[in-house]
């Protein structure tokens, strides 16, 4: 069985950066790719950017930012639930927006967790130490 | 029934282990379907059926033995039984008893789902409805599950397993926490629709023995599992199979009951036929035989059907004992079988349609009996109550039957004369020749035909007494056609037989008298005072022919009291010779009592030597409708009198002269004139003034032109006042249809003009009131007419008040509110107010207004009251999209300014733990080399990084709320208006970015543009960004162009930006305005995302517009309106 790659869509550089460096001290230690924005990633999914090639045998969980240029975290959600091999792929929203309406949009689209980016650092390494859990479960 | 049956098998089975040798002890407790008691008390399930199957082959006697639980486990470690099933292991038990080495079955703990659930993994399961039943182990275990991931469900707790399901299948829960098995004991639909995503909490269950026996046949199992489970064609995997899968199938069982519930049917039907078949072949009497039978047959019925179903069911129980469903009652309530419900339907078709055949037979017995008993009395009734003597006779003539009119004819009691021959009481003679006649019954018999009447036939009754009769027989036939005896009718004639003789001998009179055809005839014997009195006579006065006596004295008694003495006198008058002719007109009294009236007429047709009257005929004539008319004619002339004189309107009458003929108390009452000084008066005598010349006009008018006259005018009344008052006259006609005079009545109407007068000005004040009102007022029907519109409505919509009214008002409303006022419509049809409609109407200008409707039907008309609130609607609208914008900012606020602060603290959090660490190797001893490239690592890379990272973000954050304050500076600033000339704005603006113009080479074309009105720094602000933007937003594919064009219009000026470059996607194209939207990829000269934020901000100032056109690749045309007047912004 292939290890579990950890996907990640986010404008911003620190952001990140952060997120990566907390995975790894929460013990995470699985492959992790970095997206610039949505259609970045999305581009690695319909196999445009030929070095990291897709392949839907592998295990990927993803991490999406919301706002992004150019592709939105919303947009690449929505595409991954209407394309049949990426559908099945665990979702994580991450981003800096709290408003009910924005999550409830994204659980309507089909993300498993909805995560917002807590401004205390603290709150962000404990949020990232529970997404290191699910990624835990996901593998299982 | 089937409980009986059950039982009686226990027992016998019971029996059989009095002899047999000491059986083994096999405990177990409720756990369906691994091992449960059915409802005959039998122990079924997985685990019963391998342990019957290793029994059957190794020769085991079992018995079975069940209970609770614990109740069993102490049994088994009280060595009270030798073998438990199921039983879990742990080390602990493992020391009290022994387990069998191979688990019998294998269950987990599972999340019930439907197919379609989104369910797949344990995260999945966040924030989804999930039900459980209480205590249960496998809820604990996943409830543990959740806490560790920190997921939250909605749990909810349910009674059993089966409302689970039906939850979980009619959407209540999302899913549903149990052991695997527990879908298994559900039926196969439900089965079909449950889906287990998630297994969790895999445990095996054994088998466990605590004696020898025990462990001996725990190792037949053993081996039986082993071999069972290495093989899908074994025992083993057809029981799993049978209580895993369901797939009951197609059992020879259920084909062994098929066929015997068939033949109890075809044996059922078979027994109903044999006992139908004598019935049909019985001729007569059928009544009789159903009426004797019919309790039998109700008890042979019901027995049948009693016994049809306690055999099936004996025999299903029978066949079908060790399944699940195996008795009547299980077979009633079992749900969810095919073969059950099929089943279920012949048992209900064979009670159903059996009951159904037996009430109906029995039906049919009870009304062919009621028919017949009815028949019986019917014919009993009519034979006493008729006229005619009636004899029946059997086929040998004997008497069977007579009624009363018979008895007295013959003289013979009907006790006496039955069964006794015809001819003994009933002896006729002929009439004639006085010969004894044969009875036409014995004929009747021998021909089997009818015998009619006959002539001439005396009867001689018992006591010698003769009647003449008339008779007729005619044979009693049943319905195979059969003569049964014969029926005699007759009738004493002899009155009718004297009755000719007589009118034989007044034929001759009747022809001597000439008269009139309806005329009753008289003739008066004046010698015997015999009076004959024709046919017609007694007809003409409702009488039965000769009904009353011949004589004198009958016709007296009948003439009405108060005329007797006329009709007497003129009767005498004309015997005495006074009076040529009897000639009198009286009433004559009726059969029915009332009064006919007569003309009476007669004449002495005889008379002896001396001269003395004989004979006196005459005639009675029917004049009542004469005497009729007569009298109506009478009370016409007195009722017209009553009905003057009690009408209240005054009524005049007047000769061709105009002199007055009369009048009614009610001309009296007003004018003050009776009618005795009326008569024969003219007008100018009466009331001399222009009214009698107007008066005289009218009347002239109206004898020349004879036709009903109306017309109002005036009176002067008995007070001298002047009335108002409407004519009606008319001419009447002599018999000759000449006019005869003038017949009049007037209506004093001033009350109802004082009505008239102040509704007069009640609607004035009204109109008035409708017209002066500030609120747009107006009536419609309900069909969309106006009816009636005030000034205001010019005023609003700019149309006359004759365009709005007779039109349908639907035609000035906006088409996107047509559908709202047609609701409101069908409100206002049903009788309801519509207290708040608001929709637009077209201005004749061709704008719309908000109009704010009140209407009240009444009288399928709408009374509405309205408002125009456009200018209401409108600040209504700008505030909603103000609040919007300020949504935007917050929203702004918390996704974009957060987002750096992330940062910020992450990285001074870190920046922390550097230090922590810089300060922990500093102190610490050790590897230098190593602790140096450390501190280095820290120092050079990792710090500077984290600090890098922190001054961006301030700066990020910076730019951000610089670029906030402009707006909100853009926002605020005082607007000064003038006039620009745009060609040198424009000209400034393109200094300013001439450099960058020069550096991409790129190609500018301005037009002559046209001067608009508007604060300069605002525009020179907005032209500057729409212009850096298409330089901003070039291709990079070929050579940018930018074009500025201008148009004037009426009211507007229009300035055209258009360029080449990459263009706006269209899911972008509403969102460009908001602020802090970028887009594209992030590049050194895409901005902050405040310039376009800002240039709607400016035009909205100005009350521009502002509209984009943009194709991705093409290009974008920026389109801004500006006011070509000077306006001031309030």
């Amino acid at each position: 069985m292939n290890k579990l790659k950890i996907l990640i869509a986010e404008d911003d550089d620190g952001h990140a950066l952060l997120i990566e460096e907390t995975l790894q001290e929460a013990g995470i230690f699985n492959e992790i790719f970095r997206f610039r924005d949505g259609k970045e990633l999305w581009d690695f999914f319909t196999e445009k950017k030929s070095e990291l090639a897709f392949d839907s045998d592998n295990h990927y969980l993803v991490l999406l930012d919301i706002n992004m240029p150019q592709m939105s975290g919303l947009e690449v959600l929505q595409k991954m639930k209407e394309t049949e091999i990426l559908k099945k792929i665990p979702v994580m929203m991450l981003t800096t927006t709290d408003d009910p309406r924005e999550i409830e949009k994204c659980y309507h689209l089909g993300c498993s967790v909805y995560i917002t980016k807590p401004i205390d650092f603290n709150e962000f390494i404990k949020t990232v130490n529970r997404l290191g859990l699910f990624i835990q479960v996901v593998k299982v | 029934m089937g409980r009986l049956a059950s039982m009686v098998m226990i027992m016998l089975l019971g029996l059989s282990h009095l002899w047999a040798k000491e059986a083994l002890k096999v405990g177990y407790f409720d756990k369906k379907p691994v091992t449960f008691q059915q409802e005959n008390g039998l122990a079924a399930g997985i685990f019963i059926d391998i342990i019957n199957e290793i029994a059957e082959k190794k020769g085991y006697e079992i018995e079975y033995h069940f209970g609770e639980f614990s109740e069993i486990f102490n049994r088994l470690q009280s060595d009270k039984i030798d073998l438990m099933v199921p039983l879990g292991y742990t080390e602990e038990r493992e020391k009290q008893v022994v387990f069998s080495k191979e688990p019998v079955i294998t269950s987990w703990g599972t999340v019930f789902t439907t197919h379609d659930s989104p369910i797949d993994a344990v995260p999945d399961v966040a924030f989804k409805t999930i039900a459980f039943v209480k205590n249960s182990l496998f809820y604990k275990e996943f409830y543990a599950i959740t806490q560790k991931f920190e997921i939250t469900c909605n749990w909810q707790e349910v009674d059993g397993y089966t409302e689970m399901f039906q939850g979980i299948l009619a959407g209540l829960y999302d899913g549903g926490i149990g052991d695997r098995l527990n879908l298994v004991g559900q039926g196969f639909d439900i089965r079909e629709k449950i889906d287990s995503r998630i297994i969790f909490y895999p445990f095996d269950l054994y088998a466990a023995a605590s004696t020898v026996k025990g462990e001996k046949i725990l190792e037949d199992l053993n081996e039986y599992l082993k071999m069972g489970k290495s093989t899908k064609a074994s025992g083993y995997a057809k029981i799993l199979n049978k209580w895993i899968s369901g797939n009951v199938g197609t059992d020879e069982k259920i084909i062994k009951s098929y066929i015997i519930i068939l033949l109890v049917l075809t044996l059922y039907i078979l027994l109903l036929v044999l006992i139908r078949i004598p019935r049909a072949r019985r001729q007569m009497g059928l009544h009789k035989f159903i009426s004797s039978r019919q309790s039998i047959n109700i008890l042979t019925y019901s027995f049948m059907i009693a016994v049809t179903v306690w055999v099936t069911d004996a025999l299903l129980e029978y066949f079908w004992f060790d399944n699940r469903y195996c008795t009547f009652l299980e077979i009633l309530i079992a749900k969810n079988n095919q073969h059950v419900l099929f089943i279920r339907l012949m048992y209900f078709s064979v009670i159903f349609f059996g009951s159904i055949f037996i009430s109906r037979l029995l039906e049919n017995n009870i009304k062919e009996q009621k028919k017949y008993e009815d028949s019986a009395e019917n014919l009993r009734t009519t034979l006493n109550s008729i006229g005619d003597a009636v004899i029946t006779t059997d086929i040998a003539g004997r008497v069977v039957q007579m009624n009363p009119v018979a008895e007295k004819l013959t003289g013979w009691e009907f006790l006496d004369a039955h069964g006794k021959y015809l001819d003994e009481i009933f002896f006729i003679l002929n009439a004639i020749t006085m010969q004894k006649v044969e009875s036409p019954v014995k004929r009747v018999l021998e021909t089997g035909k009818i015998i009619g009447l006959a002539n001439h036939t005396l009867l001689v009754s018992r006591d010698g007494q003769k009647y003449q009769i008339a008779d007729s027989a005619a044979p009693i036939i049943d319905k195979y056609k059969a003569t049964i005896g014969v029926v005699l009718v007759f009738r004493d004639v002899t009155d009718e037989y004297a009755l000719q003789e007589k009118l034989r001998i007044n034929e001759d009179r009747l022809n001597k008298t000439f008269i009139a055809a309806n005329d009753g005839m008289w003739d008066w014997d004046l010698v015997t005072d015999e009076v004959y009195f024709d046919p017609r006579y007694y007809t003409m006065a409702g009488y039965d022919v000769d009904e009353f006596p011949h004589n004198f004295e009958e016709f007296q008694k009948r003439v009405h009291p108060n005329d007797i003495n006329r009709v007497m006198a003129n009767a005498q008058g004309h015997l005495q010779g006074k009076l040529e002719r009897f000639h009198v007109e009286f009433r004559f009294l009726k059969k029915d009592g009332s009064w006919l009236w007569i003309l009476g007429r007669g004449v002495i047709v005889e008379r002896d030597e001396h001269g003395r009257p004989l004979r006196f005929i005459g005639t009675h004539s029917d004049v009542s409708v004469r005497k009729r008319i007569e009298e109506k004619l009478l009370q016409n002339a007195s009722f017209n009198e009553a009905l003057l004189n009690a009408i209240p309107t005054p009524v005049f009458f007047k000769d061709r002269e105009g002199r007055y003929q009369g009048c009614n108390p009610a001309f009296t009452e007003i004018m003050g004139v009776k009618n005795d000084d009326l008569c024969g008066k003219t007008v100018f005598d009466l009331w001399p003034s222009e009214h009698a010349d107007e008066y005289h006009r009218k009347d002239l008018e109206l004898m020349e032109n004879p036709k009903h006259q109306v017309y109002e005018y005036k009176i002067k009344d008995k007070e001298g006042n002047i009335r108002p008052v409407i004519y009606a006259k008319n001419v009447f006609r002599d018999h000759q249809g000449n006019v005869a005079g003038i017949v009049g009545a007037f209506l004093d109407i001033s009350e109802q003009e004082k009505i008239r007068e102040e509704l007069r000005r009640k609607k004035e004040e009204l109109e008035k009131f409708f017209t002066t009102s500030l609120d747009l007022l107006c009536i419609a029907d309900l069909n969309g007419y106006f009816i009636q519109v005030n000034k205001e409505w010019e005023k609003i919509l700019g149309y006359g008040v004759e365009e709005l009214q007779e039109r349908k008002f639907l035609d000035f409303v906006h088409p996107d509110d047509v559908e709202a006022t047609l609701g409101a419509m069908k409100d206002l049809g049903q009788n309801k107010e519509v207290l708040s409609l608001t929709n637009r109407y077209r201005t004749k200008s061709g704008g719309y207004r908000y109009i704010e409707w009140r209407s009240t039907p009444q009288d399928n008309l709408i009374y509405a009251a309205a408002r125009d609130v456009t200018e209401r609607i409108q600040a209504e609208k700008l505030i909603r999209e103000k609040n919007k914008e300020l949504e935007n900012y917050l929203y702004v606020a918390s996704h974009d300014l957060r987002s750096p602060l992330v940062n910020i603290q992450g990285f001074t959090s870190r920046l922390n733990k550097h230090l922590l660490e810089l300060e922990k190797n500093l102190f610490e001893k050790g590897d230098e080399d190593k602790i140096y490239q450390h501190l280095e690592s820290l120092i050079k890379e990792q710090m500077p990084k984290s600090m890098d990272f922190i001054f961006t973000n301030v700066k990020k954050m910076d730019v951000l709320i610089n670029g906030l304050l402009q707006i909100s500076r853009t926002g605020r600033s005082v607007l000064s208006i003038s006039r620009i000339d745009m060609n040198e704005l424009m000209k400034s603006i393109i200094d300013a970015v001439s450099y960058q113009i020069e550096e991409y080479k790129i190609d500018l074309k301005v037009e002559d543009l046209p001067e608009c009105y508007g604060d300069r720094n605002l525009l020179n602000q907005l032209f500057t960004n729409l212009i850096t933007n298409s330089i901003k937003y070039r291709s990079r594919e070929r050579k940018a162009l930018i074009e500025i064009k201008g148009m004037a219009y009426t009211h507007v000026v229009k300035y055209y930006i258009c360029d080449n470059g990459i263009g706006i996607e269209e899911k972008n194209l509403e969102k460009i305005w908001d602020v802090f939207f970028r887009v594209g990829e992030l590049s050194e000269e895409s901005g902050e995302g405040i310039g376009l934020s800002i240039v709607k901000r400016i035009i909205d100032k100005h009350n521009g517009n502002i509209e984009v056109k943009s194709e991705p690749g093409k290009g974008t045309k920026m389109i801004v309106t500006l006011p070509k007047e000077n306006f001031i912004k309030e």
